[in-house]
């Protein structure tokens, strides 16, 4: 039903074709056009133009341009107007077409800047805030928010999750505060934190890009802290378009994009393989007569389809803005497939007087997703190539498999194609996020202001997980079905108020404002569990009644918070807040969290010694410390004991009687917030009249009571992994930004952005273990050790032979005991974090042309790149397993227990890759010679990569590249306004 | 007219500014108690030790870890493949260096023993915490009610010093957690012959609160189980402490004889899908039952043995995992049971030389576990996985006790007799020639038992059982050229090897995350 509906929405053909046949209705008898630009001859598109004392309303194109009808009206004069510029009036008596220049009103020019729970002026600002507004988002087809600002920001790091339609990405904010406990900045979207199932980057995924007004992220701690527990990895406010009350704008945009793998995994070829086989004299499974490229098998060429449309005006006083959005996304993976419509409503009425601003936002978003087994992936790389993907015999569907293992078919390896095509995990889920925001200035205090905001954020899930009956690894028990209905509900909300006051005393030189507040947070999941069938005859799987059919995880924060603002003369700046958290997922000592900040900044610039240096336009310094929390990854009830009831099928029987049991979990009653507290020292500065504007920060973060998932000693709790306060870790690093204008003229507007950042990740303590020693292991070949960066590689040192290649399994032996043992493995100093984050990005416009282009690097990080290298895989595994090229540089034949954690396998990761390259071209409103404006774009994502890493994706997140492979899109855009 | 209309909007302004600071707080009255959030499906431990039967419940759910935890099939893996008992055809969790004696800390399959166990030691040490005379009275138990709890909790020590002695038997020094370091401190290393001397008081103290010799329900431990305990231990005693226990091992070994056990008559029953009926030789047993769904039952025990087939088995085809050496079926007359009964190979297909350890068709593998009953039927399977097993796994059964009273005599000890060692093992072979355990047919005469007989009659008669590492470390035969079988030392005809192999190390990741425990010699 669903699906069947959303394809018929997603016709976008048929859209646009009713667009275009409306167009004739703006055709005008008696008009009078022109075009509005800046004192540079720059065209300004989104400038206002208005038919003095009517409601005669239009605004300028792309290209700046403009047609309005004055027929119905006597009035001569238009008055033309854009933010941040005078004002100004113009007499077309007897004109037809005109130009209007604007000037730059520099008291005007304040741009603002969302800060927590309120707004301030960019050049009041103390703390270190990066804000990129839809004017320079990212001028390519996106699906992600987050795409929009990749590259712009920054000391930020945005990184494909994965491939996978629908997939977020991750970011993380100056290196991450965290090990185990979440690297996820806190996200605000209109006001309401996110939090939970989805809180994540993960959360951007259900926003549609082109709904999203302004992308903000509070880095350093000054800015973090109003939201205390939750801001430890930084703050990103987003903001969603609102409508406006001069003018009426409807804007459609389409795109269709076409998505392939850009590097496959290098395993042998057939040929190859049969070589080394025949060279062995023996494999443990036969080989075939095929010659199957199983890579070639699972991925295919994807498209995708959007359309969005949105709206803007007011309807008599009440502004509004709406937009509706279709996405319909195949995976370069078969099978998978992510379609998504999502809804917006933002009403902003203002009531007596504008005494009460009401925010209203309302978003919906419907998601089906076919998430296609990612395993496939890994099997396609390791299927032995000279088996055929299909046979005659229908035992399994026709899918050739290891039928010797019929009667153990995990220990068989599984046809990739048979696990996408036979096997069908299907996800869809509504979700709602709205709140009301009531802000007003009240009568008996005029400075004073009331804010309330009450927000919810809820969710249905449907879940359906099926193999069929014939799929190999399940045909003795006939396939299986899963189906949850709902599988999951989500019911989270918040509310929240503060006060606010500002007061001017000018015989002060003072200004200040103060907030304070209160917020309370409560999360609720209802999680449904459900019998399996089996999938030939329907019947339910014995046993497999879960123990309960749902369960009710929740958490609440309750906060109050203050912040005190206060001015100088203009020029020194002081900013001190404070915030107090309570949360439910700590014991009642360790409840309540305490988290200040205080920040300095002074406008150099002001001051009489650099006001006459005309070359430097802006000059601040800024100085700041915060101490932020971090709560997320805990388990709800991490503090308290329990036993967990056990399934039906897994009872205990003694005598006769089976009994359910009851399992004590782990449990931590000290467990604390992990706090970090940020030092930030910057400078702001811009220069020839803003042409060129950076900044430069300075930052160092400790982070205390860090949380890790650690290793315990056996016989201290129920497992041997606990989430511990394990110690202390430190980031420090420099972060410098800088974006030029170098030619700024009628015909040709070029802007350059360039950041940098230098992070330096150490964990300076861990009180478990020894200090002393090697620490905690996070996996196999990654250790966390006092004096390194977190993820650290622990490992082996190679020997090599005299031509290059590693002698297998001969590795240094540090210590000369003539053993190779644990004592020889070595903390290498290279870990998977990166020192270096480079961004940059470059517009050129030249008239109707519009050209983009934007790079990021990351240097000095390391992944472990092992893929099967050693002919073991061949002759010692149950099936024959093919082999990566890297075979070739090892010629590996054992499967050595050193040999697996050898330096050898550790790459310099470092790589630059070409983002997006992006061309585009305005037909402005010429096309079709009606009121109509088209632009359209292509846009090449993901161009390319240079590395020396010989894996998938030296950004792989945490060093592991066994994932989802990013894409090559090509994309055409279009865009249609009036 | 205008000022009316101004006052009207003046108050309903007024009234508007008063209700946003009611609204304001309103929203702080429910403020902390929000905070106090309890699971919805967790059971707290009031709650759960409400009741005789919630103890109960709990005890079960601790001895339900030998079933569902790790611990009997790598178990199994460290006692048989170390040996001329079992070569592995897969690499399992690293298991492919337990037949070339040659592991290291990092070995992942020595971890999982070990951490099967002291998982169970921890969750019995929580049981005993919750059975404190101090809690049994706080909670409102007494008279047979406390009784009750009382010997759930006197069970529940007897499954700690039981995990204890494997530690003690494979690892030497183990981490020595106990109820009171439970939940705070990093359990300090215990010394092998002082957890020696703990497991011998434990069980000592725990003998009179255990019920009579079978009383208990079935997969509970009764004083037999204790005892069965304390000969097996004392028969190692000189492995663990330096000294001998033989005149101790015989002491409990005829407790256990005297209360009237009896073998089956025959030996093909014992490892059956039904053989929750062999109450006669079981002492105490691991339970499984198909509708139980643990994957890590003794399904692999009828699965793994190499050749087998779905027929033979009562489940599917072999899993190929495991044979014998060659020099196990040379210890039988004919390597099948024309004579002894026991020589359950299966040898179709199979050669009888192990050239290769891989080679899945490289030794004789048997078919002594099978998921049928006793009548030749397969069991009904009854879950999701149409491959588990119903077979009890016996930890001890009486063949054990005979066979470690005779050894104990001959070691010297007192307070048995050479005949009456004879006689306890004459009745193994009359079983086993003649499913008659009074038959004399397979006799031997007093000349023939030696100490060198009763090892091979171990391997004859427990063969898979999780013996076999420990006896032939008793024997002195582990590691020393003194017996060399197929790859042993990785070598095909053999070799002697380092004696640190005698023992297992403590897993790297526990020796990192301790800082009490020190590595055993050699590692």
């Amino acid at each position: 039903m669903i699906n069947s509906s959303i394809k018929n929405i997603l016709n976008v053909k048929k859209i646009l074709i009713f667009i275009i046949t409306l167009s004739p209705i703006f055709l005008y008898s008696q008009s009078i056009s022109g075009t509005v630009v800046d004192e540079n001859n720059q065209i300004m598109p989104g400038a206002n133009v208005n038919l003095k004392g009517t409601t005669i309303v239009t605004v300028t194109d792309f290209e700046g341009s403009f047609i309005l009808d004055i027929s119905k009206s006597k009035e001569k004069i238009l008055v033309v107007s854009y933010l941040g510029y005078k004002t100004k009036e113009v007499d077309i008596n007897n004109k037809k077409n005109i130009i209007v220049v604007l000037i730059e009103d520099f008291k005007a020019l304040d741009e603002v800047v969302l800060i927590g729970y309120g707004t301030k002026k960019k050049k009041d600002l103390t703390g270190s805030i990066a804000s990129v507004s839809a004017k320079d988002f990212q001028k390519v087809s996106v699906t992600n928010v987050e795409d929009l600002v990749a590259n712009k920001l920054p000391g930020v790091q945005i990184t494909p999750s994965s491939g996978k339609p629908g997939a977020g990405s991750s970011i993380l904010i100056r290196g991450g505060s965290s090990l185990s406990a979440s690297n996820n900045p806190l996200i605000v979207i209109d006001g309401v934190p996110m939090e939970g199932y989805g809180s994540g980057p993960g959360i951007l995924s259900q926003l549609n890009p082109n709904d999203i007004e302004s992308f903000t992220v509070l880095k350093d701690a000054s800015a973090a802290a109003i939201y205390g527990s939750r801001a430890s990895n930084g703050v990103v406010i987003i903001t969603t378009k609102k409508g406006s009350l001069n003018n009426f704008e409807v804007n459609v945009s389409s795109n269709f994009r076409i998505s392939s793998i850009i590097r496959k995994a290098n395993v042998l070829s057939a040929e190859q393989y049969r070589a080394v086989v025949n060279g062995l004299g023996n494999s443990q499974t036969p080989m075939g007569n095929a010659n199957t490229d199983w890579q070639n098998e699972i991925y295919q060429e994807a498209i995708t389809k959007e359309a969005n449309i949105s709206m803007g005006g007011s309807y008599k006083s009440l502004p509004y803005r709406a937009s509706v959005g279709f996405l319909n996304q195949d995976g370069i993976l078969k099978t998978g497939n992510f379609k998504r419509v999502t809804a917006l409503l933002n009403l902003n009425p203002k009531f007596f007087d504008n005494r009460l601003k009401v925010n209203l936002s309302l978003k919906g978003s419907f998601e089906d997703e076919r998430i296609a087994n990612q395993s496939a992936i890994y099997n396609a790389t390791v299927f032995d190539p000279t088996q055929p993907v299909r046979v005659e015999d229908q035992t399994y569907g026709g899918y050739f498999q290891y039928t010797q293992f019929a009667d153990n078919p995990a220990l068989a390896i599984i046809n990739p194609l048979s696990m996408l095509e036979q096997a069908s995990k299907v996800n869809q889920n509504k979700r709602s996020i709205g709140n009301i925001q009531l802000d007003y200035s009240t009568h008996f205090l005029p400075d004073l202001k009331i804010n309330v905001n009450a927000g919810y954020d809820i969710s249905t899930g449907v879940y359906r997980d099926a193999v069929e009956p014939n799929y190999f690894p399940n045909d003795l028990s006939g396939g299986y079905i899963y189906y949850g209905k709902p599988s999951k509900e989500v019911r989270n909300l918040l509310f929240e108020s503060h006060l606010f006051y500002s007061k001017e005393l000018e015989s002060l030189k003072s200004n200040f404002d103060i907030t304070a507040g209160y917020s309370f947070n409560n999360f609720l999941t209802t999680n449904y569990s459900y019998p399996t069938y089996r999938a030939d005859t329907g019947t339910m799987f014995p046993n497999s009644i879960p123990p309960f059919p749902l369960d009710k995880p929740s958490n609440a924060i309750v906060s109050f918070y203050g912040r005190l603002n206060y001015t100088f003369n203009d020029k020194y700046l002081l900013t001190a807040s404070v915030r107090r958290d309570g949360s439910s997922r700590f014991s009642e000592k360790n409840r309540w969290g305490m988290f200040p900040s205080a920040a300095l900044a002074w406008k150099m610039k002001e001051e009489n010694f650099l006001k006459d240096i005309k070359s430097l336009s802006s000059l601040k310094i800024r100085l700041s410390y915060g101490v932020t929390g971090q709560q997320d990854g805990i388990a709800n009830y991490y503090y308290q004991l329990g036993y967990n009831a056990g399934f039906l099928s897994n009872q205990y029987t003694v005598g006769n009687t089976p009994y359910n049991t009851v399992i004590p979990q782990v449990y931590n009653p000290d467990l604390r917030w992990e706090q970090t507290a940020s030092f930030n020292f910057g400078l702001d500065y811009g220069l020839i009249d803003e042409r060129i504007t950076g900044s430069i920060d300075f930052y160092k973060k400790d982070t205390k009571d860090l949380l890790n998932t650690t290793t315990i000693p056996l016989g201290v709790n129920f497992g041997n992994q606990m989430l511990l306060n394990i110690g202390t870790m430190e980031n420090k690093g420099v972060e410098f930004n800088i974006n030029i204008v170098p030619i700024k003229t009628k015909d040709i507007t070029w802007n350059l952005n360039f950041n940098a950042t230098y992070n330096e990740n150490k964990i300076t303590k861990l009180r478990n273990g020894n200090n002393d020693g090697v620490g905690l292991f996070s996996d196999a070949t990654l250790v966390n050790t006092v004096g390194f960066p977190r993820n650290t590689f622990y490992l082996y040192q190679q020997v090599y032979k005299e031509n290059g290649m590693p002698i297998e399994g001969q590795m240094i032996d540090q210590n000369n005991d003539g053993v190779i043992n644990e004592a020889d493995r070595i903390i290498t100093n290279k870990s998977t974090l990166p020192k270096y984050l480079l961004g940059f990005s470059t517009s050129l416009q030249y008239k109707k042309w519009n050209l983009s282009t934007s790079f990021h690097a990351n240097l000095g990080h390391y992944m472990f790149f092992q893929p099967y290298n050693s002919t073991v895989a061949i002759t010692d595994f149950q099936v024959s397993q093919n082999l990566n090229a890297l075979y070739y540089n090892t010629l590996f034949r054992f499967n050595d227990n050193a040999q697996q954690f050898s330096d050898f396998y550790l790459q310099d990761a470092s790589f630059l890759k070409m983002d997006n390259l992006s061309i585009g071209y305005n037909f402005g409103k010429t096309f079709l010679n009606s009121k109509v404006a088209l632009g359209i774009n292509f846009t090449v994502q993901n161009v390319f990569v240079i590395t020396k890493y010989r894996g998938i994706d030296p950004e792989a997140i945490n060093g592991f590249d066994n994932g989802y492979p990013i894409p090559r899109v090509f994309a055409l855009g279009m865009n249609i306004g009036f | 007219m205008i000022s009316n209309m101004k006052s009207i909007t003046t108050i309903r302004k007024r009234f508007i500014s008063v209700l946003f600071l009611l609204l304001i707080s309103v929203n702080f009255n429910s403020c902390t108690d929000v905070l106090d959030k309890e699971p919805l499906n967790v059971i707290t431990a009031n709650k759960q030790y409400s009741t005789v039967e919630g103890y109960k419940q709990s005890m079960v759910s601790v001895y339900s870890n030998l079933a569902y935890s790790t611990f009997l099939r790598y178990y199994w893996g460290m006692q048989e493949y170390t040996t001329d008992m079992a070569v592995s055809t897969w690499n399992d969790n690293g298991d492919g260096v337990y037949h070339e004696l040659a592991w290291s800390a990092d070995t992942p399959a020595i971890a999982n023993v070990y951490n099967a166990t002291l998982n169970m030691i921890t969750q019995c040490n929580n049981f005993i915490n919750e059975t404190s005379a101090q809690k049994i009275t706080e909670r409102g138990f007494s008279g047979a009610d406390a009784n009750n709890i009382n010997q759930f909790k006197a069970e529940t020590r007897f499954l700690r010093a039981y995990c204890f002695w494997i530690l003690m038997d494979c690892y030497g020094n183990p981490p020595f957690p106990t109820e009171e370091t439970l939940g705070s401190t990093p359990p300090k290393q215990i010394q092998r012959a002082d957890l020696f001397l703990f497991i011998e008081k434990e069980l000592k103290e725990i003998e009179s609160q255990l019920p009579n010799v079978r009383t208990n329900e079935r997969g509970r431990p009764d004083k037999a189980a204790a005892w069965a305990l304390l000969s097996r231990m004392y028969l190692n005693g000189k492995t663990y402490t330096g000294d001998e226990y033989n005149t101790e091992a015989i002491t409990y070994c005829n407790k256990i004889i005297n209360e009237g056990y009896a073998l089956e008559s025959k030996y093909e029953w014992l490892m059956l899908g039904d053989n929750h009926l062999n109450i006669n030789e079981f002492i105490f047993t691991i339970n499984y039952d198909n509708t139980n769904q643990t994957w890590y039952s003794t399904n692999f025990l009828a699965l793994g043995p190499a050749g087998v087939t779905a027929t033979v088995n009562g489940m599917s085809g072999s899993w190929q995992s495991f044979r014998f050496t060659q020099q196990i079926p040379a210890k039988f007359p004919t390597p099948d049971t024309f004579i002894d009964k026991r020589g359950m190979f299966y040898t179709f297909g199979q050669n009888l030389q192990v050239q290769t350890v891989t080679k899945s068709t490289d030794g004789y593998s048997a078919y002594k576990y099978r998921n049928k009953d006793r009548n030749g039927n397969a069991i009904q399977q009854n879950n999701n996985f149409g491959n588990l097993s119903d077979i009890d796994f016996p930890i001890f059964r009486l063949a054990e006790i005979y066979l470690t009273y005779s050894e104990a005599v001959l070691r010297g000890g007192a307070g048995g007799n050479t005949a009456l060692a004879l006689n306890y093992i004459n009745k193994l072979r009359g079983r086993a020639y003649a499913n008659n355990p009074s038959s004399t047919m397979g006799n031997i005469t007093n000349e023939q038992l030696t100490l060198d007989f009763i090892l091979d009659e171990r391997a004859r008669e427990l063969y898979w059982e999780t013996h076999r590492r420990t006896d032939l470390v008793r024997h002195n035969k582990l590691t020393t050229g003194n017996y060399l079988w197929a790859w042993k030392g990785n070598v095909i005809g053999g070799r002697a090897v380092d004696p640190k192999f005698n023992l297992f190390p403590i897993p790297t990741a526990d020796l990192l995350a301790n800082p009490n425990l020190v590595q055993i010699n050699g590692f």
